[in-house]
């Protein structure tokens, strides 16, 4: 016993010391790191001990994503409604209290809070007392924190994971809405452009930081939104539709979108009208584009693609 | 008045001797390493800083503690009756004014001192390392401690309890199962409740009334997330809660221990 108390005590002041001496040392380093060349991510995935590494590092990426959702909800603990849930309208269900979605924050109406809410709660004192002593809010008409606190973890969750997309675009997003961070959003995404070329989802935020820039603090980035989004919609192109998954497809209509408002904003009718047409070809329901033609005086019938009017355009029907 | 003074003595030197045990078997350095290892992995963040990180840090850190402080109460309280009985040291026990019970609860008391020494070294490291990194933890940490103890006297209540029935791995097994499992059991009942037939359903109802919910003593998700302190209400009737399973548990095992040949 004297052992353990007079050496506990000895070792605690010993790591508190080192501790001390290694923060006085070593600088923090938070600043946006090169990404790696795609020699180098072969490199990596050819090596089997850098393979297992990347295992633990893929979970650690995802661990820190869920660990930034229930930051921005105060802790609040949300899961996906049962199918039973889904039919029955008394269930809680998640929602904004505004358009949210535009500064990052994902929709989540099909999801409600793991802590039962008072009025589906068959538990009677118990379920109060864990609506205590659990992080437990109504969440029917909710805002987010500030993202403010939760952005060193996008730059943890990129380190640990330079593949994990969803960190470089929604961790930029939400870089962007903070004041005068414009910069470091875009050299945040274009790390993962480096790390990920070949992502649609990567364009489309591209394409959104500068029109944001552009919209709101008055920078002419109409050009490179429209670049970014062109990208995009290029790489999407290139792929098999059928391997593309619900993230990536709304990134393409998103690029296809802000291509035709940026050329619209750029004062380019002639391409804003081709943008319109060339994306209705891939999304005959897009409202944007729609709207657009009905804009200039073309509108087309519910229904009809931009197919037609193209190939009447080009020449080729 | 007498016979209680007693019986408090007698649980006190029970209690007394098995903390007395486990320090001469040096368990007790199992929570010292531990700690040196806490340290060590608040040194490696350390390293990177960890302005913007005050929510993480404080989730992990009282993650791990709380993880440490299970983890040690159930291996305090899993060796307790059992080695008693096969060292035989149980015989001369007993061949005093002790009766069975008093054997269970003092062992129980003693578990419960030992685990919240494991806690509270746990708790003073995590504690210090944060205030070290400047980040304050709020009143609502020392509800979160209070529970953390409430939590563990059902803990070695119920591993006491097992370990008469079970073998020392199987209670040790078992008893983590329960305890660590616990927020993962109580979370799938109220997702199965509204989607299966009435029977099943009323089984639910009676599995999660009659396990111990350990995740109501969990307050570190609060104080990581920086909420206000719950009412007292609340901590008086968990503190209710506790009492009601520790005893329910201390009872089923003395039942058994009393018709158990030794």
């Amino acid at each position: 016993m004297r052992m353990f108390v007079v050496v506990l005590p000895l070792l605690i002041t010993g790591g508190l010391l080192l501790n001390h001496r290694l923060a006085q040392i070593v600088k923090p380093d938070l600043a946006a790191p090169v990404g790696m060349t795609k020699a180098q991510q072969t490199k990596l995935e050819e090596v089997a001990a850098a393979s297992l590494f990347g295992q633990f590092r893929s979970n650690m990426a995802d661990f820190l994503w869920m660990k930034v959702d229930k930051y921005l909800h105060s802790g609040v603990d949300l899961r996906g409604l049962t199918e039973e849930e889904k039919r029955h309208q008394q269930t809680q269900r998640i929602g904004h209290a505004g358009d949210e979605s535009e500064k990052g924050h994902r929709q989540h109406a099909t999801e409600t809070t793991i802590v039962l809410a008072k009025e589906n709660d068959w538990r009677g004192v118990l379920g109060d007392i864990e609506r205590d002593v659990k992080p437990y809010l109504d969440m029917r008409n909710h805002s987010h924190r500030d993202p403010k606190e939760a952005l060193p973890l996008f730059r943890l969750m990129t380190w640990s994971n330079p593949h994990f997309i969803p960190g470089y675009a929604v961790g930029a997003m939400m870089i962007a809405h903070q004041e005068k961070a414009f910069d470091e959003a875009i050299r945040f995404i274009r790390e993962g452009e480096i790390n990920n070329p070949e992502s649609i989802e990567i364009q489309s935020t591209f394409s959104y930081l500068y029109m944001r820039a552009s919209y709101f603090n008055g920078k002419d980035n109409y050009a490179e939104a429209v670049r970014h989004a062109e990208r995009g919609i290029h790489i999407a192109r290139a792929r098999d539709p059928e391997t593309l998954i619900a993230d990536e497809r709304e990134a393409w209509q998103e690029c296809v979108r802000r291509r035709v408002i940026g050329y619209r904003e750029m004062k380019q009718p002639y391409k804003a009208r081709q943008a319109a047409l060339e994306g209705l070809t891939d999304f005959p329901e897009d409202v944007t584009c729609r709207k657009y033609l009905e804009s200039v005086g073309e509108p087309l019938p519910k229904g009809t693609s931009g197919v037609t009017l193209l190939k009447t355009q080009n020449g080729t029907d | 008045m007498n016979i209680f003074l007693f019986k408090l003595t007698v649980w006190g030197a029970l209690a007394y001797t098995a903390v007395l045990e486990s320090i001469r078997r040096k368990d007790l350095w199992v929570a010292a390493i531990l700690a040196v290892v806490m340290i060590g992995a608040a040194s490696v963040i350390g390293h990177f800083g960890v302005r913007g990180l005050e929510m993480f840090l404080k989730d992990v850190t009282l993650t791990v503690v709380n993880i440490l402080s299970v983890i040690l109460a159930v291996l305090f309280a899993a060796r307790q009756m059992p080695e008693e009985i096969s060292r035989r040291t149980i015989y001369p026990l007993l061949a005093r004014p002790v009766t069975r019970f008093d054997l269970i609860f003092g062992k129980f008391l003693g578990a419960l001192t030992l685990s919240t020494i494991s806690l509270l070294t746990f708790t003073v490291i995590g504690w210090g390392a944060l205030l070290y990194f400047g980040l304050g933890v709020g009143a609502i940490f020392w509800q979160y401690l209070l529970l953390r103890f409430f939590s563990l006297a059902i803990i070695c209540a119920l591993t006491i309890a097992l370990s008469l029935f079970l073998t020392p791995q199987a209670t040790a097994t078992m008893a983590l199962l329960l305890a660590i499992g616990s927020s993962t059991f109580s979370t799938a009942v109220t997702m199965l409740h509204g989607s299966v037939g009435s029977a099943v359903r009323k089984g639910l109802e009676v599995a999660y009334f009659t396990l111990p919910q350990l995740d109501l003593f969990d307050l570190s998700k609060k104080v990581s997330y920086g909420w206000k302190p719950i009412s007292g209400t609340t901590v008086l009737l968990l503190l209710i809660y506790a009492v009601v399973h520790s005893a329910i548990f201390l009872m089923v095992g003395a039942i058994r221990f009393r018709r158990q040949a030794l």
